[in-house]
């Protein structure tokens, strides 16, 4: 299936300047201001075991429902270049349900048009089926998709909730990658912040502190790790249950090999750092610059109503 | 200036910095000798060919040891020196000084990520400033990379590109006529020259998911080795698992040279040896051990002692 053939989305960057008009739209001012208020309430919670209420359960169930149909899609046999193209049953399998799928997030009755673009950035949100590979723009789409949720009143907003919608995700994803050998998407290479991710830093540095006041004392329960703990595999073991930052250090340390500062020098610098308030807010400007602001992140973000161009 | 290349060498070699003019000088000697060179460069076997190496600096070393060192051995990069890997400055400034010290030996054809803008997102900028302190060196080499060829035919049979072919070329002298001595622009012949794939899925050209440069199929290639007469095309440009992989009967060959890309994709990587009978060998290797015992040098500091945190954190 063509990326834009559900018709329920519009392509509206497709060169270069469009990125400008992009930054000027609608759809960025929410997208900041859903990151900058998730960012917000995480702040002195713990990653949950389970959700709060019912309706983050649904979306929540959701999540492991299609973690599940990951679990069961097979491998394609053979020799490939890189990828493996089981990946793309995966994501057809999920196209296929991605209606049922978005229902069952609902907590009240909603409009087929906001029930599709809801399931058009879910399906986004997996990674490239043409590309078989995964990176900050398809990160992106699953913001989309829970802050989409989220403004249309499907569920409450409360920090441990989003930490547990957040992880979910990230957990599903980081078991794509590995199962399907996904590409990074245009990745940086070492000098990026990451392969793949950029949000759990964020959400997981403003766990343990306030970004918007950087003399409050954090709220975190329990010991908050010194960012340059990065380095030290127990306190990174010991926290990536809870934190989101940790659990994407550790899929680093799963995945790379060879000395941190080497493999990955940006983090390594951030770990210098005094503050989680200074990291949390570097991060959430750094998204701004090198995710929001990079054509090729966001030429593939669709456009409707939720999120309009104009 | 006068550089000491055999010297110069001896210091990369050991990830030692060269000063800033040392690094200016090489540049513009090395646009000295690429400014001569045709866009498709006429080149005789033996010649080892090289794939994507993206600032894995050990893994080239690891090349010289495998597959012979310069000049017993005839070296023809395809390009992507550069990016991603935390070695790109040393790696491109060794290329430099070994096309100083043997012109007719090595040979250096431009990749995608020779381009001041890909290299300001992918790390190369970064890198350069974090090592200089400034961006001066990264102008240089950017300013060298516009001298840099875009093809090569070994022995009027093996084509041998970065990417792949283009709808606007369809014989070798279309490729000639370029003007080659510019920023690679973002569509166009040379544009595809450098970004194209080729694609099992289709049999002819077809847009590119990457956003620049098209997907070729099986027809595409047998007609643009129909047309001019060569036996089969030799590019680099993407990740194989294997280190390089042979599509369409064998008419097309991807070669990378990045064995665990990125310290992480745990691939094999390969050069492809033609010998001077014709034959050709996909030389497979793993990562150099010497990549797991790098010393930590910086501290968060570069040479000058000054910060290189990005902006966002300062």
């Amino acid at each position: 299936m063509d990326q834009w053939g559900f018709g329920v989305l519009s392509k509206k960057i497709n060169e270069g300047p469009d990125v400008q008009k992009f930054l000027k739209s609608p759809a960025y001012k929410e997208l900041d201001r859903l990151l900058v208020l998730f960012a917000s309430v995480v702040h002195g919670h713990q990653c949950p075991k389970a959700a709060s209420n019912a309706n983050a359960a649904k979306l929540v169930n959701m999540i492991s429902l299609m973690s599940d149909t990951l679990d069961q899609t097979p491998l394609e046999p053979g020799q490939h270049r890189f990828g493996n193209p089981g990946f793309k049953t995966f994501w057809n399998a999920i196209v296929e349900k991605r209606t049922q799928l978005v229902e069952s997030c609902l907590s009240k009755p909603e409009s087929e048009e906001n029930i599709n673009e809801l399931s058009v950035y879910l399906v986004f949100s997996l990674g490239s089926q043409v590309r078989l590979d995964y990176g900050t723009g398809h990160e992106l789409s699953f913001l989309a998709f829970v802050g989409g949720l989220y403004r249309l009143n499907h569920f409450e907003l409360n920090g441990p909730d989003i930490l547990l919608l957040f992880k979910s995700y990230l957990d599903m994803t980081q078991k794509s990658i590995i199962r399907f050998t996904l590409e990074p998407a245009g990745s940086h290479g070492v000098w990026g912040l990451d392969d793949h991710f950029h949000i759990p830093y964020i959400l997981g540095a403003a766990q343990f502190a306030d970004i918007h006041d950087s003399a409050s004392d954090s709220k975190y329960p329990g010991d908050v790790p010194k960012p340059s703990s990065v380095t030290n595999s127990h306190i990174v073991n010991d926290n990536k249950e809870k934190n989101l930052f940790f659990d994407a250090i550790s899929f680093i340390y799963t995945v790379k090999s060879g000395p941190f500062f080497a493999h990955s020098p940006m983090l390594y610098d951030i770990s210098g750092l005094p503050s989680w308030y200074k990291i949390a807010n570097g991060l959430i400007k750094m998204y701004r610059a090198e995710v929001l602001g990079k054509f090729p992140v966001v030429q593939h973000f669709g456009f409707g109503t939720l999120y309009q161009w104009q | 200036m006068v550089l000491n290349i055999d010297e110069c060498i001896e210091h990369v070699i050991k990830t030692e910095l060269l000063d800033e003019a040392v690094v200016v000088a090489i540049c513009a000697k090395v646009k000295e000798l690429l400014v001569d060179e045709s866009n498709v460069i006429q080149l005789a076997a033996p010649v080892t060919v090289v794939g994507d190496v993206h600032g894995q600096f050990y893994d080239l070393i690891e090349i010289f040891r495998i597959a012979g060192q310069c000049p017993d051995t005839n070296y023809l990069f395809l390009g992507d020196y550069v990016d991603r890997g935390y070695f790109s400055v040393e790696t491109i400034t060794l290329l430099c000084l070994m096309k100083i010290r043997y012109p007719q030996r090595v040979h250096l054809i431009r990749g995608n990520h020779e381009s001041r803008g890909i290299t300001q997102s992918y790390g190369f900028y970064t890198e350069c400033v974090r090592k200089y302190g400034s961006a001066n060196v990264w102008k240089s080499f950017t300013d060298m990379f516009d001298y840099m060829t875009l093809s090569a035919v070994i022995d009027n049979t093996v084509f041998c590109v970065h990417g792949g072919l283009s709808p606007s070329l369809v014989h070798l002298d279309q490729i000639k006529l370029i003007d080659r001595f510019r920023e690679i622009p973002h569509e166009g012949p040379m544009a595809d020259l450098v970004w194209s794939d080729p694609s099992p899925s289709n049999n002819d050209f077809a847009v590119s998911p990457r956003g620049a440069g098209y997907t070729f199929g099986k027809r595409v290639a047998e007609r643009f080795l129909d047309v001019n007469n060569v036996q089969s095309i030799l590019r680099a440009h993407q990740l194989c698992q294997n280190g390089y992989q042979q599509l369409f009967g064998g008419i097309v060959s991807t070669v990378w040279s990045a064995p665990n890309y990125c310290y992480r994709c745990g691939n094999m990587a390969s050069v492809l040896e033609v010998s001077d009978t014709g034959s050709q060998f996909f030389n497979v290797f793993d990562a150099a051990p010497e990549n797991a015992k790098i010393q930590e040098n910086n501290d968060h500091y570069n040479m000058n002692g000054e910060s290189i945190l990005p902006d966002y954190f300062v």
